[in-house]
């Protein structure tokens, strides 16, 4: 027979062992953790060279004994969503700016004059998973920790906004790469400041270069607007028909392309529709646009949303006589799923044509273009991949213009862009009235000639059509160099079988 | 207003938007319903439906239709070693309804992040997409291109097979068993852990056949799975948790609403549509349009 009592002792004891004992492993589980959480983030990339550092430097300069001891390679330092929603973008950029850094430790890297030699560049890359609080983490840790000599910024424009405390608490220049300079938010202060020859200030009064050290790579997408604007009246169209994704990108350019319609005339907006991110069917908007028969529909896109409108336009056969999807277009998904449907089709360009006239160290667009294609074999984005690039090339400029790596030295070598500006892939850049570039031109890109007996190479196909910076309100200050590259072909040609 | 050709193409919409949602559901409905599974990582596996044909068209020239069977035997077989490796042992401890729904929902949390990042790894997280079934049908003034035309063709009479086979066969009985009463099921003899076993391989293999008619349509991503969870969701519990009919009437209305409301109001309401119709059903017919 069993002896209940005995067993019940048992049960009692196992149980006790078991609460002891998991309650050990709880305690222990949570002292590790502890431990291995507040030990230093790694970064997600640290990239260096083995490139062995040689005396050269710039022909015309004499070299000269180093006075101090050179580092070991001039680290320069970022913070991006490397996981999270924001990966497909920043995975676009790291091919960019890992090309970037190919090129320059293959010359032996940056000449600094201090220490009369050129020294290779280590990138730091931290991920911030798309999060502005772990980004201002990551950013503290690359300026005191890290002491990186120069920074770049996360992707995204709100990200830019949540770093500039940082930067400026520290003193640190930095570049916010892909993000839109949208430290004004009315087209209508941006051009009074440039007509009344004043400066962006903050609430003190102060002016920008006083106290910011965020500078933007990208100039305003007023100017980008501007140029969309042209394109629409030269072209004769009257009637635009606006599809707007509902984030900053897509509110920010539909304001600014609103503010010349309103402000100057010409266009009249038939119909105005705005749409989640990660919309699948664009059949109502289609069906309005066709109901109200625009000339033109400017749509206000991301990649893949802008693949949904165009198969479903392409299904329907509604073809606008001019189309104008921003983002996604000059794209290699693009070019593989749409083909020579892509002719015609127009989109942002705030990146560089194949056969731009911009050039920067290592060459124009074209030049970058047949690069990059070689190295990875297909088409690149045409937006913030050259933006990427067009951030190294200015950083090494600046760097290499200070001849210091004293990060004040540097920053004061940015602000003397304004009157010496720093050449890039996607144009020159300059800081002047405020922390946006404001020498380079917005431009709109248009493909071109697919549909032709001997169509151009994918990316080859993209032309500048339409360039501005500042003339539609007639800006002081601003110079507009025609960047055209072909003019707009206008009506689009038809969708073709696929 | 819209003529006719544009509320014909409107209703079309719909059906295709409806058809892909109705598949997602019918899956999920079998495992929430039977196995009591909260699978909140259903959009992942439909997205490795669409990642497997995206990379069996593009590397290796298979035509998407076939890829609908072959995506939806390994995803199958992913279904069963999750089973037998993980979700078993939930089952094991013989928790009760609630418990088991809350430990599947903790698992299949950590499944969207396992699966998502593998997938973003493996493929970059930039959008893909292929060109495949682009031909345009056409009826009058009525378009269409072959892949969106495949999707309700492909899902209703898949919707329906499954159906008959819930209905008429031994197979089916034992789940329906297992859905209406579980533990009085186990006394009539029907083996509870095979039909687990089956509901997560066919639950998941519709999964991963949505995820391929998906991606002959539209761009595919790493991270596009959840929105899809959540509405497969919203279906099930529309057209009554369990209920296959159920599953099909509310992805139906579902798409529906999202491709017809939204001519009528804005896109940008597509979200607060579907939840609103889902509160509206909830307050007339709280357990479901096909409660009993």
């Amino acid at each position: 027979m069993k002896n209940v009592t005995a067993e019940k002792t048992k049960d009692e004891s196992r149980r006790k062992f078991l609460k002891y004992g998991a309650g050990a492993a709880v305690v222990a589980a949570a002292a590790a953790a502890g431990y291995y959480g507040l030990q230093a983030p790694q970064p997600a990339q640290v990239t260096t060279t083995t490139q062995q550092v040689t005396t050269e430097g710039p022909a015309t300069v004499i070299t000269t004994a180093a006075k101090t001891k050179a580092p070991e390679t001039i680290k320069i330092g970022h913070s991006s969503g490397v996981t999270g929603y924001l990966s497909a973008a920043e995975q676009i950029c790291s091919f960019w700016y890992n090309l970037w850094l190919e090129q320059v430790n293959a010359k032996g890297g940056i000449y600094v004059k201090e220490y009369g030699q050129k020294l290779p560049v280590s990138l730091i890359i931290y991920n911030d998973r798309g999060e502005t609080d772990t980004a201002a983490r990551m950013f503290e840790r690359l300026i005191t920790v890290d002491n990186v000599h120069a920074l770049w910024g996360s992707y995204g424009t709100f990200m830019s906004f949540a770093l500039q405390p940082i930067v400026n608490k520290y003193k640190v220049p930095c570049i916010a790469s892909n993000a839109a300079p949208i430290v004004i938010d009315n087209p209508n202060e941006y051009e009074r400041i440039y007509k009344e020859g004043d400066y962006f200030r903050n609430k003190e009064g102060q002016p920008w270069y006083e106290w910011n050290y965020m500078l933007w790579n990208e100039m305003s997408y007023y100017h980008e607007m501007e140029a969309l604007y042209k394109a629409l009246l030269n072209a004769g169209v009257k009637k635009v028909a606006i599809w707007e994704i509902e984030t900053l990108f897509g509110v920010e350019n539909r304001r600014e392309f609103q503010h010349f319609v309103d402000k100057y005339g010409g266009l009249e907006i038939v119909t105005h529709k705005t749409y989640p991110f990660g919309i699948t069917d664009f059949g109502s908007i289609i069906t309005d646009a066709q109901n109200k028969n625009p000339d033109a529909v400017v749509q206000f896109s991301y990649p893949g949303d802008s693949w949904v409108s165009t198969q479903q336009m392409i299904e329907r056969n509604y073809n606008p006589k001019l189309f104008y999807n921003a983002l996604g277009m000059a794209y290699e998904e693009a070019y593989r799923r749409f083909g020579v449907n892509n002719d015609g089709i127009c989109s942002h360009g705030a990146g560089f044509a194949a056969k731009g006239k911009t050039k920067g160290p290592y060459g124009t667009g074209g030049d970058l273009l047949k690069l990059y294609k070689s190295r990875y074999n297909e088409v690149p984005d045409f937006v913030d991949g050259a933006i990427a690039f067009a951030t190294m090339e200015l950083l090494e400029q600046a760097i290499e213009r200070a001849g210091t790596l004293d990060r004040q030295a540097i920053y004061k070598e940015m602000l003397k862009a304004k009157d010496n500006p720093i050449p890039t892939i996607i144009g020159p850049v300059g800081w002047d009235r405020g922390p946006w570039n404001e020498k380079r031109e917005g431009t709109i890109l248009q493909s071109q000639n697919l549909a032709s007996p001997n169509p151009p190479e994918s990316g080859f196909d993209q032309e500048i059509i339409s360039s501005a910076n500042g003339s539609v309100a007639k800006l002081p200050g601003l110079v507009e160099v025609d960047l055209k590259t072909a003019d707009l072909v206008y009506p689009k040609p038809s969708w073709r079988k696929q | 207003m819209v003529d006719f050709a544009g509320l014909v193409n409107l209703l079309f919409g719909g059906l295709v938007i409806g058809s892909l949602y109705a598949l997602s559901a019918v899956g999920l409905t079998l495992l929430y319903g039977a196995a009591s599974m909260t699978n909140l990582a259903h959009g992942e596996f439909m997205m490795l439906g669409g990642y497997l044909a995206y990379w069996l068209f593009t590397a290796m020239g298979v035509f998407p239709l076939y890829s609908l069977v072959l995506a939806a035997v390994v995803v199958a077989g992913i279904g069963a070693l999750l089973y037998l490796g993980a979700f078993s042992r939930i089952y094991a401890r013989e928790a009760s309804v609630a418990e088991t729904e809350s430990m599947t929902l903790l698992l299949t949390f950590a499944l969207i992040m396992i699966l998502s990042n593998a997938v973003a790894w493996i493929f970059t997280p930039n959008y893909k997409s292929y060109s495949a079934m682009t031909n345009i049908i056409e009826f009058g003034t009525f378009r269409a291109i072959s892949g969106r035309l495949a999707a309700p063709a492909m899902v209703i009479p898949l919707i329906l097979v499954f159906w008959i086979l819930i209905r008429r066969t031994w197979f089916g009985r034992a789940i329906r068993c297992v859905i209406e009463d579980r533990d009085a099921a186990k006394i009539v003899g029907v083996n509870i852990s095979r039909v687990f076993l089956s509901c997560y391989m066919i639950g998941l293999a519709m999964a991963a056949v949505t995820g391929v008619l998906y991606s002959m349509i539209f761009p595919i991503t790493p991270y596009f799975g959840i929105e899809y969870t959540m509405a497969s969701f919203v279906a099930i519990i529309l057209g009554t948790v369990g209920s296959v009919p159920g599953a099909l009437i509310g992805g139906l209305i579902i798409g529906m609403a999202e491709s017809t409301l939204v001519y009528y109001l804005e896109p940008a309401l597509k979200i607060a549509i579907i939840y609103s119709i889902l509160i509206l059903v909830l307050l007339v017919k709280p357990r479901g349009i096909f409660a009993r």
